[in-house]
């Protein structure tokens, strides 16, 4: 026992020695984390996992912010935008990111909110399903890129797809029994060369079926063309009073963690 | 002059009765055969007392009560064992304090100690005797002795000559009393003796000294803690009062203070002040009250309580005092004394109008020093009040009507912003507040104030808020000139800060919104330093009238509408048609199918004569749907001429565009623009006259040229912070704000949502430029963003969100200017 006791004291000393200069386990850095969870966003071969490297992201946003590294957060949010299915969301987390971080130059991406979108194909459409002027207006609704566009420029009036969808059948269907073809005028059948009115109209040619069609329809032309109504009573009457929706960095980490 | 002690069971039942404990009261034996012995017995005396000619005195009252009191003790049999015992049969003995044999000599030093003691109390009433009882007591007096002594004090004075008067026998050979005008003294001392010994024997313990508990006199309550003498400490004569003057002088002149001497000599004067005249007493109360605001510490902040709630001499010398003292060389030391000292006394004053009255009375005193402190004592008082269940609504009715009348209601009182936070606020029961605003409706000069904007006694908190919207109102519009800008801007960004956006329609909304960009306007003003440009806007303007209010426009056709189209497209006469043209344009409106014949016309006829009388007649009316929608399908429909897009550009009065594609397609948006326009007037009326106040809101008390919308309004107030002096616009907050409004920019929609991302931007930059401003109040700032960003979180439209803005920017402000009028 006695002869031991000096061998003990060394190896608790050592120990203590050894504890003291061990690595100790802590918290990654915020660009540690982000940079772990873009690899494992590259890696992902499932759902599952490209869940998990957008939850790693995610948690080195919370503590980028925390940190006040809006620089890292900022990354963060476009690696997240980069990830995720959800068009919406990827959008806030391309907004937050430059708000975040003003200096980002991210111009290509801002350029997919729709006013900065090529909405002439959709504008088109519009115009001359109003005034019937297009010989191929069904066809081209079924391109779902100009219907999207279409949906685009309702939705902010309060109309959901369906109504939507709706009103341009409609529109579609009246246009097709139109003897007139969209022109103001027939030929008379009674009198030579005399021009009447389409008798098919009960409104003039381009003003709808009624008047909350043609401010449905009038409203989306105005912002597939780049303009939006100006004065709070057109806004209102179109629809437009609706909470704008801001971008939510806590929102959207919450849901990115939540399984 | 002789004295002969007597008491009530002594007048009414005869000497034998008062010779102790209930079996004597009621002459029964210590063993009686049966209750109804008792009751018996009891009957008996009670219609003893019934037969004597003073019958129907208070003193009678309590022997009556003695009686029965009496006679329940004996009922019950464990206490007739208990009281058998310290009443021995045969044997009869009286407390200590009753008996002559047990009593000490009573002094003059205890003659005036009990004197002082009656004064104290406010005269001869139950505390007086109840306190004698003590003072006999702790003093191993006869209480015969000392109120036959008192009431031979009474007899010297020379408003009292009342001659006794003889009792009559009792059937049991008891002897009668002679009556005298102290009788009902000694009835009440006796009858409470009676009840008092007989729950103290049961753990009498024999008096070896004065009690220290009960000896401090007149008591605890009168004298400050530290200070109080007790009663059994040997008296000093009594100091005449040039000698207790010089004394304080001395003590004053001494430095350091002896805080121990003081403490004496303080108590000496304020125990002992009934033995000295009043105007003796005003000759010292300077010295004394300057020497009370040197002792520092509870003791003193006891005393100036207990003064201010004095009944009677006291009260008005020394309380008079102490407030005239706070105004001289001492009146620093005692103001935070006097302001706790009026709090804790409010808390005694429950729903007892004449307390309320005494204590309100002192409290304008003290008003007119600290006027402040006084009010905001005055709102505790009755916010504690409103706060409690009502148990005297006779005593808080009356309570209000003399509270309300006191309190300030005009603009620019905090009155007015406390009674707004009471009625929201869930702790203040509605029956009370119900009371005191009625007591302000009828009893004070509240301006402003209607019977519909006082609650119901039972009002939900729904209703309190539709009260509180209509106070608030009536309140925060007046047209009053503003001398005070700060003052008045504060005072409605009070108001304004309680309010509850998910409480409020979509129309009151819009009205409070407004409201707030006024004040906000004035805030900015303030801080951006422009005075005059703040206290113009807080000047309500009168309602502008809305621009080009029209009713919505009918776009169905009609049948004089197709005949007119026809005949124009087919009329090929160029003078028909210019005379037709002539009567078209004598009339106001065009029908669409007219519409699209007057484009053919004024593009295609051959007579130019024609033509210009159609493009004319399209202008003079290019705000119609119908002339756009013309103009629109000849943008569309046909291949676009040079010819076409000059007609379209001439009769929306543009200039003429570029020929090619984004020309024309420029062109197309204005003409869309205006169509939208056109066919959106008059739909929804009351969100035009929303832009036209929030538009005049912000640029409220400005003489520089008014902006087109209330976007662009918003959006000069925003830079005007950003250029203001000290802005950095470069900084790294500066351009996370920027981009904040790009990003928000392109999210809005419509001149409404553009308008609040102007507003959001706005809220941003008011934060950053109160935080450079202040540092101290970035942390608060910070809280009032984060609670900003929920609120427009959970906001369910566009002008609620609006206003959350304009409330946030208000609570930011007032952060702002009240740390600009403290600094």
């Amino acid at each position: 026992m006695t002869r031991r006791a000096p061998l003990a004291i060394v190896l608790a000393f050592l120990t203590m020695l050894l504890s003291a200069f061990a690595v100790q386990p802590g918290e990654p850095s915020p660009l540690k984390q982000l940079e772990a969870g873009e690899l494992a966003a590259i890696r992902s071969q499932s759902q599952e996992e490209t869940r998990r490297a957008a939850s790693l992201i995610a948690q080195g946003a919370r503590a980028a912010i925390a940190s006040g590294d809006d620089t890292t957060a900022a990354s963060a949010c476009l690696a997240l935008a980069s990830i995720t299915r959800n068009p919406i969301v990827a959008t806030d987390l391309r907004d937050l990111a430059v708000i975040l971080d003003p200096q980002r130059t991210i111009d290509q991406d801002l350029e997919t909110t729709p006013n900065n979108q090529d909405n002439t194909d959709a504008l088109e459409f519009l115009t001359e399903a109003r005034l019937n002027a297009s010989q191929d207006a069904a066809s081209r609704y079924a391109d779902p890129e100009i219907r999207n566009k279409v949906l685009a420029a309702t939705e902010p009036t309060g109309m959901s797809e369906r109504e939507t969808d709706a009103m341009i059948a409609a529109i579609l269907e009246r246009n097709d029994s139109d003897r007139c073809r969209g022109h103001v005028y027939v030929a008379d059948p009674d009198e030579r060369g005399q021009r009447v009115v389409c008798p098919d109209h009960l409104r003039g040619i381009g003003l709808a079926a009624n008047d909350d069609e043609l401010r449905a329809l009038v409203t989306a032309e105005l912002l597939l063309i780049g303009t939006d109504p100006a004065s709070f009573e057109s806004s209102a009457a179109s629809g437009m009073t609706g909470p704008i929706r801001i971008p939510d960095l806590d929102a959207i980490l919450d849901a990115v963690d939540s399984p | 002059m002789a004295h002969q002690p007597e008491n009530p069971i002594e007048v009414f039942l005869g000497r034998d009765a008062a010779a102790g404990g209930p079996f004597a009261i009621l002459g029964v034996k210590h063993e009686p055969r049966s209750d109804a012995e008792i009751r018996a017995a009891s009957r008996r005396c009670l219609e003893q007392i019934n037969r004597h000619p003073r019958s129907r005195t208070p003193a009678a009252d309590e022997a009556r009560l003695a009686v029965h009191t009496a006679a329940t003790q004996l009922l019950d049999a464990s206490l007739r064992t208990e009281l058998a015992r310290h009443w021995p049969e045969g044997k009869v003995s009286r407390p200590v304090a009753w008996s002559s044999k047990a009593a000490n000599a009573l002094n003059d030093r205890l003659r005036v100690q009990a004197r002082t003691l009656i004064g104290a109390s406010g005269g001869w009433n139950s505390r007086a005797r109840k306190r004698l009882t003590h003072f006999a007591r702790v003093n191993t007096l006869s209480a015969y002795e000392l109120v036959g002594v008192l009431r031979d004090l009474a007899h010297d004075a020379p408003q009292d000559n009342t001659e006794p008067r003889p009792a009559p026998k009792r059937t049991h050979s008891r002897t009668t009393r002679a009556d005298s005008t102290f009788s009902w003294m000694l009835a009440s001392y006796a009858a409470m003796l009676v009840l008092l010994v007989s729950a103290v024997v049961l753990r009498w313990t024999p008096i070896s000294g004065p009690d220290p508990e009960t000896a401090a006199l007149p008591s605890e309550q009168t004298n400050p803690p530290s200070a109080a003498p007790r009663a059994s400490e040997p008296a000093a004569p009594r100091r005449h009062i040039s000698a207790l003057t010089h004394a304080v002088e001395q003590l004053l002149a001494t430095q350091p203070l002896d805080r121990e001497r003081a403490s004496t000599t303080v108590a000496e004067l304020t125990t002992r002040w009934a033995e000295y005249r009043a105007d003796e007493l005003r000759r010292v109360t300077p010295q004394l009250m300057e020497l009370i605001a040197r002792i520092d510490g509870p003791g003193r902040d006891a005393w100036i309580t207990t003064t201010l709630t004095q009944d009677g001499r006291q009260r008005s010398i020394f309380a008079d005092a102490v407030l005239q003292t706070a105004q001289g060389t001492a009146g620093d030391v005692l103001a935070d004394a006097l302001s706790q000292a009026f709090d804790r006394a409010a808390t005694t004053l429950q729903d007892d109008p004449d307390r309320w009255s005494r204590w309100a009375i002192q409290l304008d005193a003290y008003g007119r020093i600290h006027a402040d402190n006084a009010a905001q004592a005055r709102r505790d008082a009755v916010t504690t009040r409103l706060s409690q269940p009502i148990t005297d609504r006779p005593g808080w009715v009356r309570v209000a009507q003399r509270t309300a009348p006191r309190m300030n209601w005009r603009r620019g009182s905090p009155d007015r912003v406390w009674l707004l936070g009471l009625i929201q606020n869930p702790s203040i029961r509605s029956d009370r507040l119900s009371t005191f605003m009625e007591a302000m409706l009828t009893h004070s000069s509240a301006a402003g104030l209607r019977r519909e904007m006082v609650p119901a006694p039972d009002a939900s908190g729904d209703e309190r808020s539709r009260v509180l919207d209509r106070l608030r109102s009536a309140w925060a519009v007046s047209t009053d000139n503003v001398d005070d800008p700060r003052v008045v801007i504060l005072e409605r960004v009070t108001l304004f800060d309680s309010i509850t956006p998910e409480s409020l329609d979509r129309s009151d909304a819009m009205g409070r919104t407004t409201e707030l960009a006024r004040l906000n306007a004035a805030c900015r003003a303030w801080i951006l330093g422009d005075q005059g440009v703040a206290a113009a806007a807080l000047v309500e303007d009168a309602p502008s009238n809305p621009r080009n209010q029209q009713p919505a426009r009918s776009l169905s056709s009609s049948r004089s509408d197709a005949r007119d189209a026809e005949l124009l497209r087919n009329e090929n006469d160029p003078d028909e048609l210019v005379s037709m043209l002539t009567t078209l344009r004598q009339r106001d409106d065009i029908g669409p199918w007219t519409a699209h014949s007057l484009v053919y016309v004024a593009l295609r006829s051959p007579s130019s004569d024609a033509r210009a009388l159609a493009q004319a007649h399209l202008q003079s009316n290019a705000d119609l749907p119908s002339v756009l929608t013309a103009l629109d399908r000849l943008l569309v429909s046909e291949r676009p001429s040079t010819r076409s897009i000059t007609l379209v550009a001439d009769v929306l009065n543009l200039d003429d565009p570029p020929m090619n594609e984004q020309g024309i397609r420029a062109l197309r948006a204005a003409l869309l623009a205006r169509m939208h326009r056109s066919i959106t007037q008059g739909t929804a009326p009351e969100f035009q006259r929303f832009e036209t106040s929030l538009t005049q809101a912000y640029t409220a008390g400005q003489q520089e040229q008014t902006p087109t919308d209330a976007r662009e309004a918003v959006l000069n107030a925003r830079l005007a912070l950003t250029l203001a002096p000290g802005a950095d616009p470069a900084s790294h907050q500066a351009r996370r704000i920027s981009t904040l409004h790009r990003v928000l920019s392109q999210r809005a929609r419509g001149g409404l949502q553009q308008t609040l991302a102007e507003q959001i931007t706005l809220v941003h930059a008011t934060a950053h430029t109160v935080s450079s401003r202040h540092p101290t109040l970035t942390d608060a700032v910070e809280q009032l963003m984060a609670r900003y960003a929920t609120m427009l979180q959970r906001a369910p439209d566009t002008v609620r969100q609006m206003l959350v803005s304009e409330l946030t920017m208000t609570r930011i402000w007032k952060l702002a200017i009240e740390a600009e009028m403290l600094s």
